[in-house]
């Protein structure tokens, strides 16, 4: 700053009048030496390292090796070659032990091999660089060599600046029970066996580690090695295998972060187990052609679901019913109602006239406006889309007078109804944006977010869109979601909060836990600007009518929720409704 | 240091080991608890020297809130918005300090 003073604070203003601002609970640990200490390791890293990416990510050295590189001569005492839990392994041989670390590898118990490449792959969010290590992730587990407890720890390893690191856990044991140990075992033999199919379901998997997921991954890398020594790079797609992944019928909370990191699945099953989110990453599985989400606890969908390209040869089979989906018109008779052919339902031949949308033949007349509402703008974008496919039909049959778009023969009227199949999901209605403050929570004391709410408050929240006033508010990122994710960009990430005061308010704490939990599952975009955040600053519903691949449904079907979120209090939606991505 | 009108262009804020910083008004009061500080109906003492003394945030980290305050004020009603790079070994403490602030 420009206007900087280095005048010393006098400390003799009288404090006759109150002084306003409680002062913080403690004083951070962070005193000057340990600054100086870190503040030296990041000169350090700029002045021995040639690259300008600071590297703070373990996957940086560990794919060359070179930690020494990273650290002069005065910390390279300190530094271990190897897992962190190694070192809690070797903790009896103790300082003897982790000097002689800092020249060679360190030996592991079934000899000359060392653990370190067991860590390779330490990218649960990283994960693009591993190629040659990945056969190496596969077979250290069937050694039974020390196996992390989760992928993400491995990304502590040579991180000896903290002082007060916690303790590592004291026994490399496999923690993942019996249940999980047999989808492990599913998963080698499925490698194996080269199969695309890896059926875990009904094993009653109360829960997936990273590490039973991630072998999976390394059937790809393998492919992908195999291939990167041919010449041809057709070849590569062709290796690449794809995978359909069964985890139906379990009881399953929370899926693996490294489900999200193997884009090449194209069936993906989570039938009947109890999540309560599809975590926005689902976006990453770009080749998906069937999902299965039903018979969960999920209230809505997450919107980037809407961004995985869909249509004949994509996703073309989404099965998200039976679920406890908000629902804000009464729909007591619709469980009862046959499987609808959404076209007639709301007039296809109506459309076909180009005449004037009617409701007359629909079952449920006499309900709720909304319901008649959204019905109405479904069919106005439906015949919005058929004309486009018209005309988009004719023009490419070179032929585009008016006349030619009145009659249809039944061939052309089965291409177009093809053409609509296709046709991208369409927003039907918005909730009122709901803001939250820099942690994310409502603004209002006892206010819920709307993926909070119940049916009926989200109801209400729909009806009186005056319970959530605008807010203006800054483009810019708060400093709280600046300094989160310069948090986030730390190796430490999961070993920060140790860091804080113990008395530090309990929001900070879950601020960093939710900065760990989003890191590992990929990062979250902003739905509305794209830039990556952690804390979301808005947040609302929007019903959406998507049903990819089919021509029919059940009601519940046609109106589907999506949470939505956005980043700063200027990214709300636009107020033109993108029926179109 | 004369403290005159209370509405002075710019206010000072002063780190727990004494480094004062003098920022403009509009700018420091982007963050919450600098605003109710310096909001003369709140008859804090603050108001009165425009002056903010803070126990909790040394001057390392006080400068980089100063930083964020102005390109916060800067970037008001851009519409593109770069985010504001952060020293990775002040992350902590600038998040202990925006929470206090509340920015
Ligand atoms: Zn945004």
């Amino acid at each position: 700053m420009s206007e900087q003073d280095e005048a010393l604070f006098p400390g003799s203003t009288d404090e006759q009048m109150p002084s306003s601002p409680p002062s913080l609970p403690s004083r951070p640990p962070m005193d000057p030496p340990v600054l100086s200490r870190k503040r030296t390791r990041a000169s350090d890293l700029s002045s021995n390292h040639p690259s300008s990416d600071p590297a703070f990510f373990s996957s940086d050295d560990a794919s060359n090796d070179n930690v020494e590189n990273y650290q002069d001569g005065k910390r390279r005492k300190k530094q271990f070659r190897g897992a962190w839990w190694d070192r809690a392994m070797y903790s009896g041989a103790s300082q003897s032990a982790s000097a002689d670390a800092s020249i060679g590898p360190v030996p592991s118990r079934d000899g000359g091999k060392t653990q370190f490449t067991r860590n390779f792959d330490s990218g649960v969010w990283m994960g693009s660089d591993s190629t040659d290590a990945s056969t190496e992730l596969a077979s250290s587990q069937e050694r039974g060599g020390a196996t992390a407890p989760s992928m993400n720890f491995a990304s502590l390893n040579h991180q000896p600046q903290y002082s007060n690191m916690p303790a590592a856990p004291t026994s490399s044991v496999d923690k993942r029970g019996e249940a999980e140990r047999e989808a492990a075992r599913i998963v080698d033999k499925a490698l194996e066996m080269q199969a695309q199919r890896v059926d875990l379901s009904g094993l009653n998997l109360t829960e997936v580690s990273d590490s039973t997921i991630s072998p999976l991954h390394s059937m790809v890398r393998y492919a992908q090695h195999l291939d990167d020594q041919s010449d041809s790079p057709r070849e590569y797609f062709t290796f690449l295998p794809t995978i359909q992944l069964f985890l139906s019928s379990n009881r399953l909370r929370r899926l693996p972060n490294e489900l999200f990191n193997l884009d090449n699945i194209t069936v993906l099953s989570l039938r009947n187990n109890k999540l309560t989110e599809i975590p926005s990453c689902i976006r990453n599985l770009r080749n998906l052609v069937e999902l299965n989400v039903s018979g969960n606890k999920l209230r809505h969908l997450p919107y980037e679901l809407l961004s995985i390209p869909d249509g004949d040869t994509r996703l073309s089979r989404l099965t998200i019913l039976p679920n406890p989906f908000a629902q804000i018109i009464p729909t007591a008779d619709a469980a009862k109602l046959p499987i609808i052919d959404i076209h007639q339902f709301i007039g296809i031949e109506a459309i076909k006239e180009d005449s004037t949308m009617s409701t007359a033949n629909w079952p449920l007349r006499g309900q709720t406006s909304r319901l008649a509402g959204w019905v109405t703008i479904l069919g106005e974008q439906m015949r919005g889309r058929w004309k486009w496919s018209k005309r988009s039909y004719h023009q490419s049959m070179d032929g585009d007078s008016n006349e030619h778009l009145l009659r249809l023969s039944p061939k052309e009227d089965y291409m177009i109804r093809r053409q609509l199949l296709k046709a991208r999901p369409m927003l039907i209605a918005s909730s009122p944006v709901a803001y939250l403050n820099l942690f994310g929570s409502p603004n209002q004391l006892g206010a819920r977010a709307p993926s909070a709410m119940t049916d009926e408050e989200l109801q209400g929240f729909f009806d009186d869109p005056s319970t959530s006033p605008a807010q203006d508010g800054p483009k810019a990122h708060s400093l709280v979601e600046l300094a989160l994710k310069e948090c986030s960009a730390s190796d430490s990430l999961s070993q920060l909060h140790t860091l804080l005061p113990e008395d530090s308010p309990r929001h900070v704490v879950d601020a960093l836990d939710n900065a760990q939990q989003v890191k590992q599952t990929g990062g979250k975009r902003c739905s509305v600007c794209g830039r990556s955040y952690v804390i979301p600053r808005t947040e609302w519903i929007e019903y959406w009518h998507y049903v990819p691949g089919e021509m029919k449904c059940s009601f519940s079907e046609l109106f589907v929720p999506f949470l939505r979120k956005g980043c700063s209090w200027k990214c709300v939606p636009d107020g033109n409704p993108r029926t179109w991505f | 240091m004369a403290e005159e009108n209370q509405q002075s262009d710019y206010v000072t804020l002063v780190s727990n080991d004494g480094f004062e910083f003098k920022v403009q008004r509009s700018a420091a009061c982007i963050a919450g608890a600098i605003k109710k500080m310096l909001d003369p109906s709140n008859n804090f003492v603050e108001a009165r020297e425009n002056r903010c003394h803070f126990e909790s945030i040394n001057g390392i980290v006080l400068e980089k809130v100063c930083e964020y305050l102005y390109y916060a004020e800067k970037h008001k009603d851009a519409k593109d918005v770069p985010d504001m790079d952060l020293p990775p070994e002040l992350c902590l403490e600038l998040l202990m300090a925006a929470d206090f602030l509340n920015c």
